[in-house]
């Protein structure tokens, strides 16, 4: 009975939960497009003065009427601005109405078309949610419905006086006008109309659209709508090759522009065409330039332009519509331009365009100053955006420059540039030019990146005013002036500097950290973190700024996001295998260049700070990030000696997983490792690069091994958990022929690199502390031998009772590493039996009866019969420390040549690298310590050696002991051997490549070695960078979106055709979104669905 | 017909194999029925002739519904006797060409997911063969039906629901996936020799972390004609694609081959606020091998990936384009028939073809009815012909893909007629 009242109160208290979800109505399906209309009360006028006889109806009318209704009024007594001659006369006359805007929302699936209705009224009075309403067109039928328009509608727009809204038809090869009145108010029911596109010579046009761009708006507040829509579309035909100008009255061609079969456009002066059947079939489509997208921009200063782009064509093409003339047709005038974009993969093209107005770069007062020419700090330019097929945003100017421009120069070589001159030069860097300096590494091309893999969909410019009455805020969401939207497929919105008001447009010296390049400059991504400028400073008591030493900067992991520039999270860490040095002695081994702090307020007798940490000096931070956009948000960057070539994990695909599988050869040519998918020169391997066998792995019995293997552990084998994959029936019969192989730690070194294939050679094993300019004697290779077996005792050196290392050493070449320097040989292990080597070492070569004549090995070449089976193996890099970053992965400048050899990119930029050796060509002091630029233009090396002063906390000792003093630490400054290191975002510097041991005490650096290395595979340095480039994007989540669309007051809208599956009761699935954000406000946004 | 599933043409564009699964278990065996093209291509050119021929000799008529299209009995086009009798739920048929030359012999591999078990067969120009005997409509033997490791009883059995095949002549082997275990299995082909299953890797793919399933679906070879192609392999639970290669040991005559894991990439392009991008249902190349089309139906998209060879050698992988799709997308063709790539999606849910225009941001350029529940699509780029098979209606519809064409995209002729629902 217990059982049942319990059973019976969980259901009554399931019951009970009368939480309830309520249904959400979806009224979209795939929207692609959307037009705006006004619609409301008016005085007809006929664009006199008003009366109060004259005719007061509802209707739609010029976006003119309802922008003014959204204005502001002059302050909160005053009444809600209207258009002159819809003012409220008084007395007996009768009032106007107000009037609202319409989004007419194409659904290209359906070939429908949606209302959505939303209040005028100023951008700043609009609240996030339910201001944007979906209306229903036929309210009989249940749901919210769509007006059909036609077959696989493609584009919407509005006509030139407000009245209709025209639609270009893909499936149907024509297009369709709405009537606004009519879809508005429903009575009488929607009027669509479908216009025939004719030619010159009344012969049907059956093409089908792409793109169409309306004739800007114009009309008159006052007058009715006419019979037929009015002015002219600019519809794209790709397979026709032809921007058709239509007066959409008719659907007469009246002019356009062609593209010749050499991609040359003309101007049509009439509607004199012809063009391929593609509805109904009849007539070839031949090849040539396809036209697919479209903008239109008037600007009162510089006239209305039309652009256009060919997805296979890297030529943006404009053309001048002539003056600005209301609402009159606006025929093409003058002669088609053109702007070659740099065609960066061979077969560039555009697929989405967007025209600026005037722009007056520069700026920084929180005024936009754009309406007087020559009045601009940075002068005037019109800049073309164009989404590009690399993935990329190609920027051009089509005014004060009139060519492409690099949004991708190096901001190493921008950041000394000041003054109006260098705000016009930054404006648009032409690329190719002369005196536009050098592409950051890594840059696909001229065009703005959006952040990983983003593939951008569109794009749009948005003029954003300041708020009346109200002061920039200081955050990253707060725009005045101009900027760009682009959408991605991955769902994000990235907003874009074109000209941004409200910051700094270059940097500045006193304040570098906050006025960072890519953070002042045109084009490129805003950053969505706040406080930039920070410094380790605190305002003290007395108001006075006084240094912070120990502070890391703000927590980047706090609930409110992060801040601030670009450092490391704390200093950077050491780790290591066991096995290898007393962790006593660590700091034998290089580390991070660190500097001296002080502060009365933490550090009163100083500290050493970490060149990359937040209390660094502001100028060295500079120095050390010198690219932000270079620098992933947050990544953790590790130093590993002889460290793995790939990063990949099981959640994460960067430049490939760190143990593949191949197979390997060995033949009368030698021994070969081949892995068919090519992907050598792709990992960046170089020759003297190591492989190393993987095996598999026998904690997990056959796993790794393909069906029909087993994994077999030679039973001599002292190497823990690898074993060799090898055909159940043979493995025991080939345990002897391959013992040398199954028992050696299979190490091998890269001989020559092609995409496929590596040569492998026989890797003997050499001393780690052999000197970096080669060692001299047989007898200094056992002293060395014992210094490195020394290591591995945490006692004092000067009592130290390790006993001297047993094994064998000779002192000569070896050919299959890389060349030495110096004396050019190395500390090689010989022996006369595998038990006088290192574990995992096997001896070969050895004569017997003639001791240490044989070579310990790590690897030896095997019989082929030992590896049939499918061989993993992993890619490490020799003598150097590979820089990894968890985001960024490896980065090398290896590519294949023609035969498919590994050569370096003569192409590839200085700073395309991720290895420090310890041994690098000594710096030029008269390279610029910023680009790495040397006075003749060329760059200095990189990495390059230098001497640099180094602070750290030594040990102290009571005088003439070991023993530890009080304080047990000292702060040294002192002169280091280090190599300077430059990657994309980031420099560093690397000291203690050498150590000169020690005599007495540890720390005490009395050892007086010469060029002896201390470090060994495995080592690694690691930290956590944080405050990377963190764009800005919309607070929006749309699945698909295909179309970003400037709306009314500068509003931002996103057009999301793509499906949402829900899994979430609280979220409905949804078949497309649109949203409206508005520009003065990122955070109030407003969707419909 | 019953149940029409996979099919597949033979590469000359000759014939069309049509997998039937017998879903609903009516008769003693699936079957795959061999569809004579040239037939196929003589009615619906007469059809679409201005005189609107009615072909004489056929059971067909004008479809009430869709008047361009002509309804004919499926029989007048099966090539009689060319068959083959096989187990219960094949999936899809991959072909692999084993004559040299002009040589007709093919190949058939075809998963079925009733044992499970993989059957192959042989096509020598005018019949299948799956047995020892020289009789018509074979029922494919022991020998012919593959359903243990190296055709072993004694070692495991094939994973359970076999989903996607590819097959590679140059390589002489097909790549088969699993729906629910996410396992890709190797069958080594050899010309002149007995298939068998030589290899079966396994977690590759993350589970799906709502059902714990793991599973392997689309798979496609970016370069079958040419030596060490890469299998590219979607899933169902994963948003990644893995890369595989067959490796072949020196010990050939004694040892199978093998697969070797290569890198992954994830389905990034799109998707990343609608709960990732997942269930990738078919992919296919381009005849280049320098774009990679795949379907997925989460979000329902097709993804359009470069896939060309990088300065480095290695394929770029790199996100180029996504169309939003319908729902339940099925399968995936795509063929250029003089207008570039054209890329076919068969809606299963709403008897629908996709037309996908992939160039520039790629985008849907028509939709086509053509019947309940399509599950596979063939197309010929030599005939300008697409063929879907409708499993929920026991029919193959024929598509006019001919760029210029009137009836481009439209059904021009329906073999079988449709059953009720």
């Amino acid at each position: 009975m217990k059982y049942l009242l319990l059973s019976f109160s969980i259901l009554v208290a399931a019951c009970g939960d009368t939480t309830s979800t309520a249904a959400t109505q979806l009224n979209l399906d795939r929207p692609v497009d959307i037009a705006f209309a006004c619609y409301g009360g008016l005085r007809v006028t006929g664009g006199a003065a008003a009366t109060p006889d004259q005719e007061v109806t509802t209707t739609a009318q010029p976006l003119e009427a309802c922008a003014i209704r959204s204005g502001a009024p002059a302050d909160s007594t005053a009444p809600v601005p209207v258009p002159p001659g819809q003012e409220d006369l008084g007395g007996t006359s009768t009032k106007v109405g107000g009037a609202s805007y319409y989004g007419f929302i194409l659904q290209s699936a359906q070939g429908t078309v949606a209302i959505a209705q939303f209040q005028t009224k100023p951008s700043t009075s609009f609240a996030p949610g339910g201001e944007v309403v979906v209306l229903d067109a036929d309210p009989l039928t249940p749901g919210k419905n769509g007006i059909s328009v036609g077959e696989d509608p493609i584009a919407i727009g509005t006509d030139a006086v407000g009245c209709y809204e025209i639609t270009a038809n893909a499936g149907s090869c024509d297009m369709s006008s709405l009537e606004v009145n009519s879809a508005v108010s429903l009575t009488p029911p929607a009027k669509v109309d479908r216009i025939a596109v004719t030619n010159a010579a009344g012969q049907v046009i059956r093409a089908k659209p792409m793109a169409m761009a309306m004739e800007p708006a114009g009309g008159t507040i006052g007058n009715k709508c006419p019979a037929a829509p009015t002015g002219l579309a600019y519809v794209a035909y790709p397979s026709c090759h032809l921007v058709a100008a239509i007066d959409v009255s008719n659907g007469t061609i009246v002019g356009g522009i062609t593209f010749d079969a050499t991609g040359a456009p003309h101007i049509l002066p009439d509607g004199n065409v012809t063009c391929p059947d593609e509805c109904d079939g009849g007539g070839a489509i031949v090849p040539g330039i396809r036209p697919v997208t479209l903008d239109i921009e008037a600007d009162p200063n510089l006239g209305t332009k039309l652009v256009i782009g060919a997805d296979n064509s890297n030529l943006l093409t404009y053309a001048d519509l002539g003056p600005l003339r209301g609402f009159q047709n606006l025929p093409l005038a003058g002669s088609a331009k053109t702007i070659a974009l740099q065609n960066t993969t061979g077969s560039l093209g555009i697929t989405n365009i967007s025209l600026s107005p005037e722009i007056g770069m520069g700026g920084s007062m929180g005024t936009i100053d754009d309406p007087i020419i020559g009045m601009s700090a940075g002068g005037e330019f019109q800049f073309v955006y164009a989404v590009a097929t690399d993935n990329t945003v190609r920027v051009a100017d089509i005014f004060a420059v009139g060519k492409e421009c690099d949004t991708q120069v190096d901001p190493r070589f921008l950041h000394d540039l000041v003054g109006g001159s260098a705000i016009r030069r930054m404006s648009c860097l032409p690329v190719g030019d002369v005196n536009t300096p050098p592409r950051r590494s890594g840059a696909r091309g001229p065009g703005i990146e959006l952040i990983g893999n983003a593939v951008p969909t569109s794009v749009d410019i948005f003029r954003v005013d300041p708020i009346p009455n109200a002061s920039p805020a200081p955050t990253p969401g707060s725009l005045i002036g101009y900027f760009a939207i682009i959408t991605a497929a991955d769902g994000s919105s990235y907003v874009v500097n074109i000209d941004d008001d409200a910051n700094a447009d270059t940097t500045i010296p006193s304040d570098p950290i906050r006025t960072n390049i890519p953070l002042v400059i045109a084009h490129q991504l805003r950053d969505g973190l706040p406080d930039r400028g920070a410094v380790a400073t605190l305002l003290d008591a007395n108001s006075v700024v006084q240094p912070l030493c120990e502070t890391n900067g703000p927590d980047p992991d706090a609930t409110g996001g992060n801040s601030a520039g670009p450092r490391a999270t704390a200093p950077p860490t050491r780790s290591f295998p066991s096995g290898n040095i007393a962790t006593e002695k660590s700091a034998e081994l290089p580390s991070i260049r660190q500097l001296a702090c002080t502060s009365p307020v933490d550090a009163p007798t100083g500290t050493a700070v970490s060149e990359l940490g937040f209390s660094a000096p502001v100028a060295v931070r500079d120095l050390e990030f010198p690219d932000l956009r270079g620098l992933r948000s947050d990544e953790t960057w590790t130093l590993t000696w002889e460290g793995s070539l790939s990063t990949d994990s099981a959640t994460t695909a960067i430049d490939g997983p760190p143990v593949r599988t191949g197979q390997m050869a060995v033949d009368a040519a030698g021994m070969r490792l081949t892995d068919q998918t090519h992907p050598f020169c792709d990992a960046g391997v170089e020759p003297f690069d190591v492989v190393q066998l993987r095996g598999c792995d026998p904690a997990v019995g056959d796993l790794d091994c393909a069906i029909g293997y087993r994994c077999y552990v030679h039973p001599a084998s002292q190497v823990t958990g690898l074993g060799a994959c090898m055909l159940t029936d043979e493995a025991d019969r080939l345990a002897n022929a391959c013992k040398e192989f199954l028992t050696s730690i299979r190490r091998y070194t890269v001989g020559t690199t092609t995409s496929g294939e590596l040569q492998l050679l026989p890797r003997k094993n050499v001393l780690k502390t052999t000197p970096l300019d080669g060692c001299t004697s047989d007898a200094q290779c056992a002293s060395l031998a014992t210094l490195a077996a020394k290591d591995l005792s945490s006692a004092q050196p000067g009592s130290d009772t390790t006993s001297a290392d047993t094994h064998t050493w000779k002192c000569a070449i070896d050919p299959d590493r890389k060349p030495v320097p110096g004396t050019g040989k190395r500390c090689i292990e010989t022996c006369s039996v595998d038990a006088d080597c290192v574990v995992g070492r096997v001896c070969q070569g050895a004569i017997e009866g003639s001791p240490a004549s044989g070579t310990c090995m790590e690897g030896v070449a095997p019989p082929q019969a030992c590896i049939n089976a499918a061989q993993r193996f992993e890619l490490r890099a020799a003598e150097a420390f590979t820089m990894v970053g968890t985001k960024s992965g490896y980065t090398h400048p290896t590519i294949a040549d023609a035969g498919g050899k590994c050569v370096r990119d003569p192409s590839a930029s200085p700073f395309q690298i991720g290895r420090i050796p310890l041994i690098a060509p000594a710096c030029d002091p008269t390279t610029d310590p910023r680009t790495g630029q040397k006075p003749n233009g060329t760059f200095d090396a990189n990495p390059c050696s230098l001497t640099v002063d180094n602070t750290e906390l030594d040990p102290a000792y009571i005088a003439g002991t070991c023993t530890a003093a009080t304080p047990a630490t000292t702060l040294v400054t002192r002169q280091l051997p280090a190599i300077k290191f430059r990657n994309r975002g980031m420099n560093l510097t690397l000291v203690d490549p050498t150590y000169p041991g020690d005599a007495t005490c540890i720390g005490d650096r009395a050892g007086g070695l010469t060029n002896v290395p201390f470090v060994f595979p495995g080592y690694q340095l690691s930290f956590r960078q944080t405050a990377g480039f963190s764009p800005l994007r919309l607070g929006i989540s749309p699945s698909f979106p295909v179309k970003v669309v400037r709306g009314p007051q500068e509003s931002i809208w996103v057009i999301d055709e793509g499906d949402f599956l829900s899994t979430s009761i609280n979220s409905p699935s949804t078949r497309g979104r649109v949203f409206r954000v508005e520009a003065q406000s990122l955070t109030v946004t407003n969707v419909a669905l | 017909m019953y149940f029409p599933t996979g099919m597949h043409l033979a590469p000359d564009d000759s014939v069309l194999f049509v997998a039937n699964a017998n879903s609903e278990l009516r008769y003693d065996s699936g079957s795959i029925a061999v569809f004579d093209l040239n037939i196929v291509d003589q009615v619906s050119a007469g059809w679409t002739d201005p005189l609107k021929t009615m072909p004489a000799g056929l059971d067909c008529a004008q479809d009430p519904d869709h008047t361009e299209t002509l309804i004919c009995d499926e029989a007048g086009f099966i090539v009689p006797h060319a068959g083959a009798r096989l187990g219960n739920f094949a999936t899809q048929i991959a072909v692999q060409k084993t004559g040299m030359g002009a040589d007709p012999s093919l190949r058939l591999i075809v998963p079925t997911r009733g044992d499970p078990s993989v059957t192959w067969m042989d096509w020598d120009g005018s019949r299948l063969s799956c047995n020892p005997s020289a009789e018509g409509y074979a029922l494919c033997d022991e020998p012919h039906r593959l359903s243990n490791l190296h055709n072993d009883p004694n070692l495991a059995v094939l994973p359970d629901e076999p989903y996607d095949v590819f097959a590679d002549s140059t390589g002489q082997f097909a790549v088969i996936t699993h729906l629910t275990s996410g396992a890709v299995t190797l069958v080594d082909s050899p010309i002149g020799r007995d298939a068998v299953i030589a290899d079966v890797v396994s977690g590759l793919f993350a589970s799906d972390p709502l059902t714990g399933l793991r599973g392997a679906t689309g798979v496609a070879g970016r370069t079958p004609g040419a030596a060490g192609d890469i299998i590219y392999v979607g899933s169902r639970s994963d948003n990644r694609i893995q890369m595989l290669t067959v490796g072949v040991p020196a010990n050939r005559s004694t040892a199978e081959p093998y697969l070797e894991t290569g890198n992954f990439f994830f389905l990034d392009l799109a998707g990343a606020n609608a709960g990732g991008s997942i269930d990738t249902r078919s992919m296919a190349f381009s005849a280049s091998g320098d774009r990679l089309y795949l379907i997925n139906r989460r979000p329902p998209t097709l993804q359009v990936f470069d896939t060309s060879l990088s300065a480095t050698g290695f394929p770029k992988n790199k996100g180029l384009a996504a169309t939003d799709i319908c729902r339940q997308a099925s399968t995936l063709a795509v063929a250029d028939t003089g207008d570039g790539d054209r890329a076919y999606i068969a809606c299963f849910q709403d008897g629908e073809i996709y037309v996908v225009d992939p160039r520039g941001l790629s985008q849907v350029e028509d939709i086509i009815t053509v019947g309940r529940g399509p599950y596979s699509i063939a197309a010929a780029p030599s005939r300008k012909k697409l063929y879907v098979t409708n499993f929920l209606e026991d029919t193959i519809a024929v598509v006019d893909i001919a760029p210029t064409s009137k009836t481009r995209n439209r059904v021009v002729l329906r073999m079988g007629k449709p059953k009720a629902p």
